[in-house]
C-alpha cells in the first residue's frame, strides 16, 4: 500500500512520542519540586538527573548498535543495520547532552568546564569513536560494505568501553584530579535523590524507544528513497 | 539558592540539544518523504 | 589437520614478502623513520623538557612518535597494497583471510619494532637519559601489537573508503586509547625507576588489550575482507 510506505508505523511513533513527552516532562517535575536541595552545592547539582540518566541512555543506545551491528553480519539484514545506524545518532546526541550538561555543572560547582573523571573522559572518547563512525561510512560508496565496515567499528569501538574505563580510573587513582573533585566521588544519595534518578532513568528510557523508533523509520524512508533513485537510473 | 541560575542554564541547553535534534529528525523526514512523492510521480 | 601448518606458513610468506618488499625499497621505513625523529624535535620546543619531568614526559613522547609513525607506515603497506592491484591478487590466492591479517600485522609490528630501535639511543643521546632498558622493551613489543592489531584491521576498511589518510588516525586512536595509556604509564613508571609492582596492573591492563582485540580483529579481518 503506497500509503503504509510512506507513513509506517505511524501509531507506534505516536504512542511512543506522547509516553516520552510525558515521562521526561514528569521526571522534570520531580526533579524540580520533589527532589531535595543538596547541602553544599544547592540547586546546580539537580542537573545530576538528566546528566546521568543521559549518558546512561547513550551509553545503551551505543550498546545497542554494537549488538545491532552483530546481528547484521550474521544475518545481513538491511533493518540490523538501519537500527545500528540510528543507535549510533541517537546516542551520540543523548551523550553529548550528558557531556555539556555535566560541564555546566562543573563550572558551577567546582570552578572549572571540565573533569578529568574516568566517567566523563570515557564517555567523551566513546563521542569521537561513533563520531569517527559517521566518518567510516560517509567514506564508504557501496551501501552493503557501508553497513559492514559500520557494524564491524560499531562493535569494536563498543568493545574498548570496558578496558577504556579502567584504563582511565586507573590512571586517576594514580593521579588525583588537581582542579576540582571528580563529579560523584563525594557525593551521598539520599532516598529521595535515589527515586528521583531512578525515575528520570526510566523517563530516559521511554525517550530513548521513541527517538529509535523515529531514526530507524527515517533510515527506513532514506533506504527507500534510493531503491527508487536506483531503479530510475 | 546562587545557583540556580546555573541550574535552569544546564537543563534549558540539555533539553534544547534534545529539541534541536527532534527537530532535524521530523525536518529529514519530511524532506524525504516529498523526494520520495516526486520520484513516485515521474515513474 | 592439514590446514595449520598451511596457514601459518601462509602468514609468514605475507610477512615475508612484505618484508622483502619493504627492505628493497625501503621508503615507508625511511619516511617513518625520519617522521618520528621530526616529531622528537618538534616536542622538544613545544615542551619544557626539565630533567625532574623528563621521566614522565620521554614516555609520553616515545608512545606518541611511535602512534603517529605507526599510522603512517600503516596507511602506506595498504595503500600501496589497493593501488597496485596486489590486494585482489592476495584475496584470490587459496589461503584463509585470516592468513593474510597476522602476515601484516607480523611485519608491520617487526617495522615498527625495528624503529623503536633506531628511536631509543637516539633520545637517549638528545635528552641525556637511558631508554634501553629491558622492561620497556617488553612494554614496546605489547604496545605495538596491541595498537597494530587494531590498526591492520581499521586499515584495512580505511583504504577502501574515501580519504584513507585522515581516516585511519581518527578510526584507531580512540580504540587503541587503553593500550596507550597502558603502555605510557608502564613505560614512565619504569623510566622513574619504580619497582615492578607498580607496573603491574599496566601489564596487566596492556595484556587484555592485546589479546583481546587481536582475537576480534583477526575474527573481524574476515568479513571486512569480503568480496
Amino acid at each position: 500500500m503506497e500509503q503504509s510506505e510512506i507513513h509506517p508505523g505511524q501509531r507506534t511513533q505516536r504512542i511512543l512520542d506522547i509516553a516520552a513527552a510525558l515521562a521526561v516532562l514528569g521526571a522534570l517535575a520531580v526533579v524540580i519540586f520533589y527532589a531535595p536541595l543538596e547541602a553544599t552545592m544547592g540547586a546546580v547539582q539537580k542537573i545530576f538527573y538528566f546528566h546521568l540518566s543521559a549518558a546512561w541512555a547513550g551509553m545503551l543506545s551505543f550498546m545497542i548498535a554494537a549488538i545491532a551491528g552483530g546481528i547484521y553480519l550474521a544475518r545481513r539484514q538491511t533493518r540490523w543495520d538501519q537500527l545500528s545506524l540510528s543507535a549510533v545518532e541517537v546516542g551520540l546526541v543523548l551523550m553529548l547532552m550528558a557531556i555539556v550538561g555535566g560541564s555546566i555543572w562543573a563550572r558551577q560547582a567546582w570552578n572549572t568546564w571540565w573533569t578529568w573523571d574516568p566517567r566523563l573522559t570515557t564517555v567523551t572518547i566513546m563521542e569521537l569513536v561513533y563520531l569517527a563512525y559517521f566518518l567510516l561510512r560517509q567514506g564508504v560508496d557501496d551501501p552493503e560494505r557501508r553497513a559492514r565496515f559500520g557494524a564491524v567499528y560499531a562493535v569494536v569501538g563498543f568493545l574498548s568501553v570496558p578496558l577504556m574505563y579502567l584504563s582511565i580510573h586507573l590512571y586517576r587513582t594514580i593521579h588525583p584530579l588537581l582542579l576540582g573533585s571528580s563529579a560523584s566521588d563525594g557525593m551521598q544519595l539520599a532516598p529521595r535523590m535515589t527515586q528521583t534518578l531512578l525515575i528520570s532513568l526510566a523517563a530516559f528510557s521511554v525517550l530513548l524507544a521513541a527517538l529509535l523508533y523515529r531514526r530507524v523509520r527515517l533510515a527506513r524512508l532514506a533506504d527507500t528513497l534510493d531503491a527508487l533513485r536506483q531503479q530510475m537510473d | 539558592m546562587n545557583s540556580l541560575p546555573w541550574m535552569v542554564g544546564g537543563y534549558i541547553v540539555m533539553l534544547g540539544l534534545l529539541v534541536i535534534y527532534i527537530i532535524t529528525l521530523l525536518v529529514r523526514a519530511r524532506r524525504l518523504k516529498a523526494a520520495i512523492r516526486a520520484r513516485k510521480k515521474q515513474l | 589437520m592439514n590446514r595449520r601448518p598451511r596457514f601459518w606458513r601462509a602468514a609468514l610468506t605475507v610477512a615475508w614478502k612484505d618484508l622483502l618488499t619493504e627492505w628493497r625499497s625501503r621508503e615507508a621505513f625511511s619516511a617513518m623513520l625520519v617522521f618520528a625523529l621530526l616529531v622528537i624535535f618538534i616536542f622538544n620546543f613545544a615542551l619544557e623538557l626539565k630533567p625532574a619531568a623528563r621521566a614522565e614526559i620521554s614516555a609520553g613522547i616515545l608512545w606518541v612518535t611511535l602512534c603517529f609513525a605507526g599510522a603512517l607506515g600503516l596507511n602506506r603497506a595498504w595503500v600501496s597494497e589497493k593501488d597496485r592491484g596486489c590486494l585482489d591478487g592476495l584475496l584470490l590466492a587459496p589461503v584463509d583471510r585470516a592468513a593474510l591479517y597476522f602476515g601484516k600485522l607480523f611485519s608491520g609490528w617487526l617495522i615498527l619494532m625495528l624503529i623503536a630501535a633506531v628511536l631509543l639511543p637516539i633520545y637517549g643521546l638528545l635528552y641525556n637519559q637511558n631508554l634501553i632498558l629491558p622492561g620497556l622493551l617488553l612494554f614496546i613489543a605489547l604496545g605495538v601489537e596491541g595498537y597494530l592489531a587494531v590498526g591492520t584491521l581499521l586499515a584495512a576498511m580505511a583504504v577502501q573508503a574515501r580519504s584513507r589518510d585522515l581516516l585511519l588516525p581518527v578510526l584507531l586512536f580512540p580504540v587503541t586509547l587503553p593500550a596507550l595509556i597502558a603502555a605510557v604509564k608502564a613505560s614512565s613508571t619504569l623510566l622513574s625507576g619504580l619497582p615492578w609492582v607498580d607496573v603491574q596492573p599496566w601489564l596487566m591492563l596492556l595484556l587484555a588489550f592485546d589479546l583481546i582485540f587481536t582475537v576480534v580483529a583477526w575474527l573481524a579481518f574476515d568479513i571486512v575482507m569480503e568480496e
